[in-house]
This record gives C-alpha cells, structure tokens and sequence, in this order.
C-alpha cells in the first residue's frame, strides 16, 4: 500500500508534465494567442519530445499553419560561414498541432509521440 | 567447489580490506605524520605500432571525461565509460583509417605524442596539394557535440538578418554585407549590401589574429541566443567614413528563395531565382512555389544566384535538378554517387546500402507533402551566379546537371571546391568532420577540389566550364539587371559570348588569386603589396577565399 502510494507520488509530476495526449484524432489547429511564454512552452514540449533537444523556434511559428518543421541548426563561424555539413543526408523534424476538445495537441510525426499543452490556447482551422 | 567459494569468500576479503587500507591511506593522505605517498603507477594504454590499426570500436567511447545522463540526439543514455585521452587518440587513428577518404595519405603518428586529441586530429588528413597547389583537403573540423548534434530549430536562427560575404578569412581579413533579411535588426541599423565589417565589440575584425580575437569575432558575428548586444564599426557602401552601431540579436527566419522575378531580355522572358541556402526544410516549399511560377509564365531561359549558397539538403539539390531540367532530361538518371574509400565499395561507413540520388521528380517530405509532383521549366541550359561561397550541395546541382549534358554557364568567380561530405561521428563529446565521401555525377565525374570556374578565367584554376569570369558586384542590390554578375548573364543570353567588359575584371581576379595564395614566396608576405592591395580593395570587392580560420 505505501509502495503504491509513493510510486504514484512519484509518478504523479511526470504525467502532469508530459500530459499525454487524447487518443481522439484532433482537428487541425494554429495558435490563437502567440507570445513570447507561448513559444517557450512550445520550444519545452518539443524538446521533451526530442529527449531534450535544444530548440530554436521562431516567434511565429504554428501561427499560421498546424506544422512545424525542425532542420539540425548549422555552426557557423569565420572558418564555416555557411555551415560544415553542405552535403547533408539529415531529415527534418515534422510536427502537427491539433485540437482536440479543450486541448491543444503537439504531435511528432516521425514518433507518433503526442503531447497536450498546458496553458496554450489554439483554434481549429480549415486547411 | 567448497574451496574454491572458500578461497573466494578469502579473496574478496583481502580486496576489501586493501580497498580500505586504500581509501583510508587516501583519506590520510593530508596528514602531516604521514609517509610521503608512493610515485603514481606508469601510464599504461595502447602501443603504437606503425601501420598497425585495430578496430576503432575497441577505443569507441572511452573517455577521458566521460559525459554522463541522456544523449538528447539518441534518447539514449551516453555510452561513454572512463579511459583516458590517449585512448581517444588511438579511437581517432584507427576511425580515420576505416573511413577517411585518402585514408592512405595520412602518415601514421604515434597517438602518445603529437599533441591534445585535437591537435592530433588535425594531424589526420592528407597532407596533399591540387594541381593548383591549394590543399587537397580543406575541410577537416572537429565541434562541440552539444553544439551540432543537438541543436534544431524551425529556420530560424539568433542573428542579425545580415548574411555575410566573406572575401578572405584571415588577416588581412575582408568581411562584407551580402544581403539582410528585411524587419531584421540589421535593416533597423540601415545596414545594407556592400557595408564592411571592420570592428566587432572593439576587436579588428580585419587584422587581429590572436585566437581571443577570432573568438570575439565569431561571437559578435554568429551570436548564440536571441538578445546578444554586440558593437560593430561598419563602412557603409559609397561612404569613407565608418560608423559605429550597436544590434541586438532576434531570431530570424531565413527565406531561402528571396527574389524571384521575370526578366524581359530581348523580347523573350528570362527567369531570375537568388538562392540563400539548401540548409533548411522550407527550401523546398519555396522552390516548389517558384518553378510553379517559371513554368507558368513560360520562360525561355533561368538565371540562378547561388553565390552565397553553402550547401545543404543533398536531395532538395536534387529535386531543383529536376525541376530546371524536367523529366525527359532527368529520367533514369543519376544526380549524385556518393563513393567512399576503397574500405566501402557497397555500404557506406555505417553499413547501409550505397544508392545512387537519382533526380527526384516528386518531393521528399521536407516542406511539400511527400509524392508530390514537382514543377519544371524544362531547360537543357542554365545560368548560375558564383563565387567562393558557392558551395557543397550548390556546386553538386551544377555537376549533378552536367552529368545530363545540361548546359551550365557559369557567371562568376571560382566555387569553394568541396565535392566532399560527412558522417560525422560523436566520440567522447567531440564531433568529428574527416572527409568521407565525393559526390560523383552522373558520368562518374566529380573531381572539382579547386571548385568550377568560367572557362575564360584568368589563371585557369578549377574545373572549367562555359561562363564568363566576374566579380560579385556590391555596388548594386541583388536581382538589380546592372549588378555585373546578372548584367553579364543578360548580356550573354543576348550575344551567346562573354561582354567584353568582363575580362579586365578577370584580369583583376587574377591578381587577387596570386595575392591569396598560401605560398609564403606569394606576393603577399611583402607588407608593402600587402598593404597596397588593401587599399585598392576598399573600393574593388571579389575574388575567392583561400583560407580556413
């Protein structure tokens, strides 16, 4: 009983952080009020999907579209100005933002890994 | 087997009571009624043994710090176990020899000597020069892994807006303003196209050599994070008197197809593309949308700038391809091979498949949905605007076209030469840029170290190709018809020959070439000429870089 106790304890944090996603297909959706908190929790979820990643986003992004797409950042510097890997065989990162009742869902493409947002509004849109 | 548990039981015994006579020696150890503590034990490790190279997994991953926790590229925990540098060393010698593409070049040193891991890596790598006396390999790098394994973003990247057009890496350095993106914080500043860059947070950004300098430098120019304030000393265009600003990093969202538009040359319509960059996903969506554009308006022939195109996605390359030469020229064909050390004739160094990049004539998934049908303005010649920064996946489109025997004509001055690529692997928290592959196209060519150049180029460096010889132009916006580069594609669309006009401009590149060469009999290790040559070039931009910083 107690064992149970701790470990829900214990598990309780990690699923409010992660707060996995509806298994109900949600619909297409943008942000509706974008800010500067916005897109940290964004750049967060992302992240955490990644397992930890360090993300870059722009402050528009999932503004006007349900996808965000993620390219490996290039190094630049005096000696690679454009970047070294000028020949890359890299994939990009696809992600869909969608609603779902009440929430607003973060998915992973390539992982099918999902994630509900915590105090993000979005709005379905027509695509 | 009652002794032997016994004599372990008696084993175990006299190792933990050794391990704690250890640890209380060690705890002892600051005591002033101690005796002096033994000489430590002689390093032990590996032994060079010349041209004796055991597998690199032996050594992979032993560190002499290891990382601990979560790999945030893998998801997985970091394989990393404790060993020592000279273990790292040997994990460098024997990967370089699995995988490096001249792997017999390199002469074999004794890993204990020669420097840290990273001055022994630079040792790594042939040592051969070109026809043309430049070095053979000029790309040989090592990162943080931290820093380019793991960092993504959506386009966009802590900046200015500026991109830069770097004449000559090293002292006496030339930094110049190719184009800012619009509502940048370098369009706030007014910096425009042509401004120089010549101090960077008090550092001189064209002579200081010290390695602080270049790290300052680096810092001011390719800020880390959004809301860096750095000062920089400009000379803007046409003026002789250099101001003092201060910008502020924002992220920026790089737009890869800047400028597309119609050009009427001679009653006929000429199309003109400035391509910034392979290097992000929405390249492809924005190439997408522009040949949709050419193809509808019907254009006769196609001007691309890529001479500040570094490279990039290998495939969406590959996909432009298609869509300036169209599916009877590309079909069955092959855009690039990519052919690795005589270690790895059918996979490459990871074991996988090696198959040909044909001519995608459907999206790849990056920005446009996956299958999608490409446009194509169905060409068999094109124009591409060049110079040094004209690169890698950009250079692999103008071979990847010869390959098909579409003409390429050349406007500009020499590409960087680099039909090389990576797998860089992490070891220990370095990453590890050693030339693995060449690109070859579809004839098997793809040996343009020195870079393609215009066939009436002055000294004759390069690989060269139908074109004309011209020098970037700074004096005029991008996709202006006078800027020379893009005058000089108009005027040969018009006359099928170079405009005489061109010629003393290759003059001059030629003599920029000989000034740049590492040669220390060069011209340039005479101050005086040194010297000269830098007030001449405060007013005449171009010409190729030659060094790595």
């Amino acid at each position: 009983m107690r064992i149970r106790l701790v470990t829900t304890l214990l598990l309780w944090p990690l699923a409010a952080c992660t707060s996995l996603a509806p298994t109900r297909p949600g619909e297409p959706a943008v942000l509706s009020r974008p800010s500067k908190a916005t897109t940290e929790k964004l750049s967060q979820a992302v992240s955490q999907m990644l397992g930890g990643r360090d993300v870059m986003l722009a402050p528009d992004v999932l503004t006007s579209s349900p996808e965000l797409i993620l390219d490996p950042r290039p190094q630049r510097s005096l000696a690679t100005p454009a970047g070294i890997m000028g020949r890359s065989q890299a994939r990009p990162d696809h992600f869909a933002l969608s609603k779902t009742g009440r929430h607003c869902i973060l998915t992973h493409k390539e992982s099918g890994k999902s994630i509900s947002l915590k105090g993000v509004a979005c709005e379905v849109v027509s695509e | 087997m009652a002794v032997g548990h016994r004599l372990s039981i008696h084993a175990f015994t006299g190792i933990l009571t050794a391990c704690m006579a250890l640890i209380l020696t060690a705890c002892a150890g600051g005591s002033s009624n101690s005796a002096p503590p033994p000489p430590p034990p002689a390093a032990t490790g590996p032994v060079w043994q010349q041209g004796v190279f055991e597998p690199s997994d032996k050594y992979a991953n032993k560190c002499e710090t290891p990382r601990t926790g979560i790999n945030p590229a893998t998801n997985q925990p970091y394989p990393d176990v404790k060993g020592s540098e000279l273990e790292e060393k040997f994990w460098q010698r024997s990967y370089s020899n699995e995988t490096y593409l001249w792997y017999n070049e390199i002469q074999d040193r004794d890993p204990a000597t020669g420097g840290d891991r990273l001055a022994y890596f630079d040792t790594l790598k042939t040592t051969a020069t070109t026809a043309s006396g430049n070095p053979k390999d000029k790309f040989h790098f090592t990162e943080d892994t931290a820093k380019v394994q793991q960092r993504i973003s959506s386009g966009a990247s802590a900046g200015y807006g500026i991109h830069y057009a770097i004449i000559a890496r090293r002292p006496p350095r030339k930094i110049l303003v190719a184009f800012v993106e619009p509502n940048s914080p370098a369009a706030d500043q007014g910096v425009a196209r042509g401004a120089e860059i010549l101090e960077v947070d008090g550092v001189d950004a064209v002579n200081d050599s010290s390695q602080a300098g270049v790290d300052k430098l680096n810092a001011g120019l390719f800020p880390d994070a959004a809301g860096e304030s750095h000062s920089f000393k400009i000379l803007d265009p046409g003026s002789t008197t250099p101001r003092t600003i201060t910008m502020t990093s924002a992220i920026v969202t790089e737009v890869p197809v800047n400028i597309l538009k119609t050009l009427d040359v001679g009653g006929n319509k000429v199309g003109y593309l400035h391509l910034s960059t392979f290097f992000t996903s929405s390249t492809e969506q924005g190439l997408f949308d522009a040949f949709t554009t050419l193809a509808n308006t019907g254009i006769s022939d196609l001007i691309v700038d890529l001479r500040y195109n570094g490279g990039g996605f290998l495939d969406i390359s590959s996909e432009m391809a298609f869509m300036i030469a169209g599916q009877a020229q590309t079909g069955g064909k092959t855009f690039e091979t990519l052919q690795y050390n005589d270690k790895h004739t059918t996979t490459d160094i990871n074991g996988n498949p090696i198959t040909p990049t044909p001519f995608y004539n459907t999206a790849r998934g990056f920005s446009v949905p996956r299958g999608t049908a490409l446009p194509s303005v169905n060409l068999n010649r094109v124009f591409i605007l060049t110079t040094s920064g004209t690169c890698s996946a950009s250079e692999a489109l103008i071979n990847g076209l010869r390959g098909i025997d579409v003409e390429v004509v050349l406007i500009g001055t020499l590409t960087c030469g680099k039909p090389y690529g990576f797998i860089p692997p992490d070891n220990c928290g370095i990453t590890y840029f050693t030339i693995q592959f060449k690109g070859v196209n579809d004839k098997g060519f793809g040996d343009y170290t020195d870079g393609f150049a215009a066939q009436n180029a002055a000294d004759g460096v390069g690989e060269l190709i139908p074109g004309c010889e011209v020098s970037d132009d700074f004096t005029h916006a991008l996709g202006d018809p006078a800027e020379t580069q893009l005058a000089t594609a108009i005027s040969y669309i018009q006359t099928g020959s170079c405009p005489t006009s061109a010629r003393p401009f290759a003059q001059k590149l030629h003599a920029e070439r000989s000034l740049h060469a590492d040669d220390p009999a060069s011209l340039f290790s005479n101050p005086r000429v040194r010297n000269a040559w830098l007030l001449r070039h405060s007013l005449l931009a171009g010409g190729p870089q030659r060094g790595e910083e």
